[in-house]
């Protein structure tokens, strides 16, 4: 099996590794909060297996409207995250990152897309320091890229990588919210396969 | 989601990841929902009215494919047209008389600092191109490439294709 999704599977398999996730994770809202001035509670991670065939039913429609923030996580353990919300979510989100009142973001412009990817970063390098530091490894990620599109599309990014290795996704699942606001953002861990990641550090240092 | 609903008579048939249809039944309307990267292959003969479609995720089968899988032939387009031709023939399709469409294989992650072999939609484009060309098929329409997600439908019973993007009115490409 591919060392790295069967470093995946193992931890992501273990209860020790699940309580870790979430404190991780819990760094990550905690840092995430402070940035947006309230408190932003994280949902229990879910460890899923969606085959690809039922991809829409666990997503919902891949013809809709969506917005991801996409890095690649990189170091000893290669993985993708992707933070998945509606429009509204992102302009809501935008809203707090950016001290506007609610509902004054109607649209995405590029300074709502560099706070959204701000967000992003900053919550994902939570989460892997928190993870490193836990795991004695060498964690980190990409910049951050946001995308507009339909769902399928940008699903697509993070499925292809996996095509020929798997049936399925294997995938940690989260959901970010606010208590206060409208704001509900979902995060998706998966694993980098061993072949997919050397053609990252190919073109990335080659 | 308001396209997601059949008109009458009709029959959505979702075409999923690595999935290959191929339908005679003129009431089918065949959909690749949200493509990105992915190309759809879509043939269609006129005088038979049957028509069908692969959704690729890749040029081609990769090397290092994990081995312990079965075949997926219609997850990659060098394998999976060969494979839509072959399904066509079998149910009663002139190969002379079928013709080509393509839509996808967009750039959806066009942010500076992700390498090149993310952008895998242009590949899949290219490969599609060629498999046509290699089984004589014309390409009588498509819409690839950019940086924008697509829906894509072929009714079966006129063989009519349309494309949507997002924010944009259905478009025939055929």
């Amino acid at each position: 099996m591919d060392r790295q999704v069967a470093f995946w599977k193992r931890v992501m398999m273990g209860r020790e590794f699940k309580n870790l996730v979430q404190e991780a994770l819990g760094q990550a809202a905690g840092g995430l909060s402070r940035m947006v001035g309230q408190a932003v509670v994280i949902d229990v991670p879910r460890i899923e297996r969606v085959p690809l065939r039922e991809l829409e039913q666990y997503t919902g429609a891949l013809d809709s409207q969506m917005v991801g923030i996409y890095l690649l996580i990189e170091g000893d353990v290669g993985g993708q995250a992707l933070l998945l919300c509606t429009p509204l979510a992102a302009m809501r989100l935008a809203d707090l990152l950016l001290l506007r009142h609610p509902g004054t973001t109607q649209a995405l412009g590029v300074e709502e897309r560099s706070a959204l990817a701000e967000m992003g970063n900053l919550t994902i390098s939570l989460f892997l320091n928190e993870v490193a530091e836990m795991m004695g490894l060498m964690l980190y990620p990409s910049p951050p890229a946001v995308m507009v599109d339909m769902l399928g599309a940008l699903l697509d990014v993070v499925i292809f990588p996996l095509a020929g290795m798997s049936h399925e996704l294997l995938l940690v699942d989260t959901r970010l919210h606010s208590e206060t606001s409208a704001v509900e953002v979902h995060l998706w861990l998966l694993p980098m396969p061993a072949a997919r990641r050397s053609d990252v550090q190919d073109a990335r240092y080659g | 989601m308001a396209d997601r609903v059949a008109a009458l008579g009709e029959r959505i048939c979702s075409v999923a990841i690595g999935e290959l249809v191929v339908s005679s039944s003129p009431e089918d309307v065949l959909v690749a929902y949200g493509l990105g990267s992915c190309v759809v292959v879509a043939l269609y003969d006129s005088v038979a009215h049957l028509g069908g479609m692969i959704h690729a995720l890749l040029p081609t089968m990769p090397q290092n494919k994990n081995p312990a899988l079965p075949e997926m032939p219609a997850r990659f387009v060098e394998q999976g047209v060969p494979l839509l031709l072959d399904r066509l023939t079998r149910r009663g399709a002139a190969r002379a008389r079928l013709q080509g469409y393509l839509c996808g294989g967009a750039r959806i992650l066009t942010a500076p600092g992700f390498p090149d072999w993310l952008a895998v939609g242009e590949r899949n484009v290219q490969a599609a191109e060629q498999a046509l060309r290699v089984a004589g098929i014309p390409l009588r329409g498509q819409a690839t490439r950019g940086t924008r997600g697509r829906t894509v439908k072929l009714y079966i019973a006129d063989g009519r294709i349309t494309v949507r993007t997002l924010g944009t009115e259905e478009e025939h490409l055929a």
